[in-house]
């Protein structure tokens, strides 16, 4: 486009930004939203409020549900990031042809498109007295601590870890994956972060960029990716998955894509939780609104794990980069020395509060749970927007930081004249992980055979969401299980599209509603909002009481309402808003819901219940849609235990962290 | 403050027009991904991002005429013009298609491997590593592939055939530092346009990673490794 053909023109409508809808602005509200349905009919570059510009959506395209595409695949994997591409290397190994389907652009969409310095984990393989390995991370009973394990499925992660071809980091990532691993010592070796006590024989790299291992993905031909592409519902013919329906975002283009097995490997919703300017609060993508998930819960599949979210601390101010991870500067547990509150008062060192503070760097949600409660019983010891501050002027402090926190330092100086290392920063809970997933057997496979799923509800349990390397490992095992099952299972010779019409029907329509009046980002900042306000570290009865009474308020009166004033098809944001808003509205409401569910703390902590309940609560809640009403049921999980008791020498240990850098013999 | 957004829709416009938004309300450390959400709070603006954070690249557009990525850029309180990245295909108001570019990528950065490195062995790749490029290794992993350096760069303007534009080259670089590759990257440099970068440090200027030093560092390690052979 050039710039010699800009044509200027003039708009009138000063609308004040959120007023939009809301009384004086409602009638111009209306005009412009007439004319967008007018121009909706076909071409129109004179309707009433043309100062906004002849272009501003007035295209249509193609919204006809029956003006669909089919392309056939064979698997079918929905979301190109790190739960797909272990286990796309093993079907391409294997023969199969593969089709990824990405919402984003391939290569920039989700938590791998964010190139974020990941630190990879080789995971830590707990021995037993005798010194023999359990194959279980983080697998032990102990109460006390903190870490994903008590509510998740223990036998689908031994199946996992036991049939995984790819244990060692540098198989994956430098031989598979093309990366370099670039942060060395002086002598050119390999710096493994590998000092966790036990039962952690946990190693760590720092200086992951999954992106990397996205170009070696696409190196073979019998992987295609279509990218840009919503993945908007399953398509279930005779009780079995034989494809999805598809949005692709950049035409507006309907598809149906068959396929012989459909493994679900996109990311974490968080999305739905908290609302700045433009981001939620969350680093996590907005590409990632639990829409295949949602549509699952809506077909009367089950969802676990949705009161179980993983999170952090991360600056809130300057609004714009708040909660962010790589423009952000942040702290954990690690750095309770240095958060302090609005007074300056290092309030987790306070001998009289008493904290256990060995423990905080170990155990997460306790760390998050003192901050929290502090924070909720001392409101005027907060920050501006709500914070506490982490001491960045120390330089012990920012010595301590990631080196994908610490390099923002320059960023803040530079762009937004304020500097860390003078001014502490105000910081809040963010969440980065979240649970809200189908329920799937020993074999990740959901109760719709032939879907499977790698973050299925049960593989991560309360410590809420997946993180990299149980998703790689549980990515490569759905494709395993996928290949099993494509052994014995009979793939329709015709399928049947007429669900898949009635789902591009129910898009369609979402596009061209006219009545109502609430634009989508109206909407979607209300759920967020009410949700946002409630799911934190640090629950209250009350507090999410009143987040389910706001969301089923907005489900019932305001997304009927919702109407896009933009009605092309052509890479229309908005639609694609207004069409995740109805995911996002379930899997809000399962996460308070399923919090006010159980009745203990778990992965979070809820004053009314301060203690861990075993006896009635060591279990998954899953969360279903059984006549038109979200029900709750516990759900227990395969139960394997074994000594917590320490190996009996040193060497043993470092046996276990030596298969855990190089993987078993097999 | 009024913001003249670029609007575009191909399936009824010819070409895209700036239209004007009035009223956002200013305040300090506003970025320019805000200016974009709050415009499009009033009238709808098409406009891509994820990571709000300089991380994935998608939130690149033109800020009066210069690369920005939007959601670090702070804006000033005055009238700005947004247009979507120079230098690729737009496909609907400020959203570009950077399928082609990035397909382009992808093949540079794939490995070539070195058949006399064993990369299946974790003992060596834990082992010593030639540290003479990992500072620069290091820096060009912080690249988001954004292409606002190939969109500032003058003779990629001037003459795309002359020369692949600055993210092209970091990607070629990347793989020239990397122990592990044994493709003839200083050969696919010359012939990318090595010789024909002016070394005017535009990529430099509008790159959000500092971290990456191309004319001073990058480009002239290449320059060096041909012995001066153009």
């Amino acid at each position: 486009m050039s710039k010699e053909k800009d044509e200027r023109e003039s708009s009138k409508t000063s609308l004040p930004r959120r007023g939009f809808l809301k009384g004086s602005g409602f009638a111009m509200g209306t005009a412009i939203i007439g004319s967008a349905a007018l121009a909706g009919c076909g071409h129109s570059s004179t309707s009433p409020t043309s100062t906004s510009g002849g272009s501003t959506g007035t295209g249509t395209g193609t919204t006809s549900a029956t003006n669909y595409k089919v392309v056939n695949a064979d698997i079918l994997y929905i979301g190109g990031g790190i739960g797909a591409l272990t286990g796309i290397r093993e079907a391409v190994k294997n023969g199969r042809k593969v089709t990824v389907l990405d919402k984003g652009p391939f290569r920039a969409g989700g938590a791998s498109g964010m190139n974020w310095d990941v630190e990879y984990v080789s995971f830590g393989l707990p021995t037993d007295a005798a010194g023999d390995v359990n194959w279980f991370p983080f697998e032990y009973e102990d109460p006390t601590l903190e870490v994903p394990g008590s509510v998740t499925n223990k036998q689908l992660g031994l199946n996992a870890v036991n049939s995984d071809p790819n244990i060692s980091i540098s198989q994956d990532y430098v031989n598979n994956g093309g990366e370099c691993f670039p942060r060395r010592n002086a002598d050119g070796s390999l710096k493994y972060i590998d000092n966790y006590p036990y039962p952690y024989s946990v190693i760590q790299v720092e200086g992951g960029f999954p992106r990397h291992g996205q170009d070696e993905l696409i190196k073979s031909s019998l992987v295609t990716v279509y990218d840009r592409t919503m993945v908007t519902n399953v398509v279930v013919n005779n009780g079995v998955c034989v494809g999805v329906t598809a949005l692709h975002l950049p035409t507006g283009q309907f598809t149906v894509y068959t396929a012989n097995a459909v493994i679900l490997t996109s990311g974490g919703c968080c999305w739905f939780r908290g609302w700045e300017t433009v981001a939620a609060h969350s680093m996590n993508s907005p590409d990632n609104t639990a829409d295949v998930e949602m549509a699952l819960y809506r077909q009367g599949v089950q969802i676990g794990d949705s009161e179980f979210g993983a999170f952090d601390f991360i600056s809130c101010t300057p609004s714009g980069i708040s909660y962010s991870f790589n423009a952000g500067l942040g702290g954990d547990g690690g750095n309770y020395k240095y958060f302090l509150d609005a007074n300056g008062k290092a309030f987790l060192t306070d001998p009289a509060a008493g904290y256990d503070l060995a423990r905080f760097e170990l155990d997460r949600v306790y760390f998050q749970t003192v901050v929290a409660e502090y924070m909720a019983n001392n409101p005027s010891a907060l920050g501006p927007h709500g914070g506490i501050y982490v001491d960045t002027t120390n330089p012990a402090m920012v010595a301590l930081m990631r080196q994908c926190y610490s390099r923002n330092i320059e960023l803040w100086q530079d762009k937004f004249d304020i500097d860390p290392t003078k001014t502490m920063i105000e910081v809040n809970f963010e969440m980065y992980e979240h649970g809200g997933t189908p329920v799937v057997d020993n074999n990740l496979m959901t109760s719709i055979p032939g879907l499977f799923c790698s973050r299925g509800a049960g593989v991560f349990g309360e410590g809420g969401g997946t993180c990299q390397y149980v998703n790689a490992r549980m990515g490569s095992y759905a494709l395993r299980s996928a290949l099993k099952y494509l052994t014995t299972a009979a793939v329709p010779s015709t399928i049947n599209y007429s669900t898949a019409v009635t789902e591009f029907s129910r898009l369609s329509e979402i596009l061209t509603r006219t009545s109502g009046g609430l634009r989508p980002h109206v909407v979607r900042q209300e759920i967020q909002k009410a949700a946002g306000a409630a799911f934190n570290p640090y629950r209250t009865a009350a507090g999410l009481q009143a987040a389910a009474t706001e969301l089923a308020r907005i489900r019932t009166q305001d997304l009927p309402k919702q109407v896009c004033t933009d009605k092309s098809a052509i890479y229309n944001t908005e639609w694609k808003m207004a069409i995740e808003n109805y995911n996002l509205i379930n899997i809000a409401e399962l996460s308070i819901q399923a919090s006010l569910q159980r009745l203990e703390s778990r992965g979070f902590f809820r004053p009314d219940y301060p203690t861990l309940d075993d006896t009635n609560w060591h279990c998954m809640l899953v969360g279903q849609q059984v006549g038109g009403q979200m029900t709750f049921t516990k759900k227990t999980l395969p139960n394997i235990s074994w000594s917590t008791t320490p190996p009996s020498s040193a060497d043993k240990i470092a046996k276990a962290r030596q298969i855990s850098r190089s993987g078993l013999p097999r | 403050m009024d913001l003249q957004v670029s609007k575009f829709d191909p399936s009824v416009d010819t070409a895209p027009k700036l239209v004007t938004i009035s009223g956002i309300e200013w305040y300090q450390n506003m970025t320019v991904l805000e200016a974009i959400q709050f415009a499009h709070e009033t009238t709808p603006v098409a406009f891509d991002y994820s990571c709000h954070g300089r991380a994935c690249g998608r939130c690149a557009v033109m800020l009066d005429g210069t690369p920005v990525l939007a959601c670090v850029t702070p804006i000033t309180n005055a009238t700005h013009t947004i247009e979507p990245l120079a230098g690729q295909t737009v496909i609907r108001d400020l959203i570009v298609d950077k399928s082609q570019a990035h397909a382009a990528l992808s093949a540079k950065y794939q490995r070539v491997k070195n058949p006399a490195v064993n990369l299946s062995s974790d003992s060596v790749i834990a082992s010593t590593y030639n540290t003479s490029g990992i500072t620069q290794l290091s820096a060009i992993e912080w690249c988001t592939r954004c292409m606002m350096c190939t969109a500032a760069c003058p003779v990629y303007k001037a003459d795309p055939s002359s020369y692949v534009g600055p993210a092209d080259m970091l990607a070629i670089a990347y793989r020239f530092y990397d122990n592990y590759d044994a493709g003839n990257r200083v050969a696919e440099a010359v012939q990318a346009g090595l010789w024909n970068c002016i070394m005017c440090g535009q990529c430099d200027y509008v790159c959000p990673q500092k971290e990456i030093h191309r004319v001073t560092q990058i480009w002239t390690d290449l320059r060096t490794a041909t012995g001066g052979t153009k």
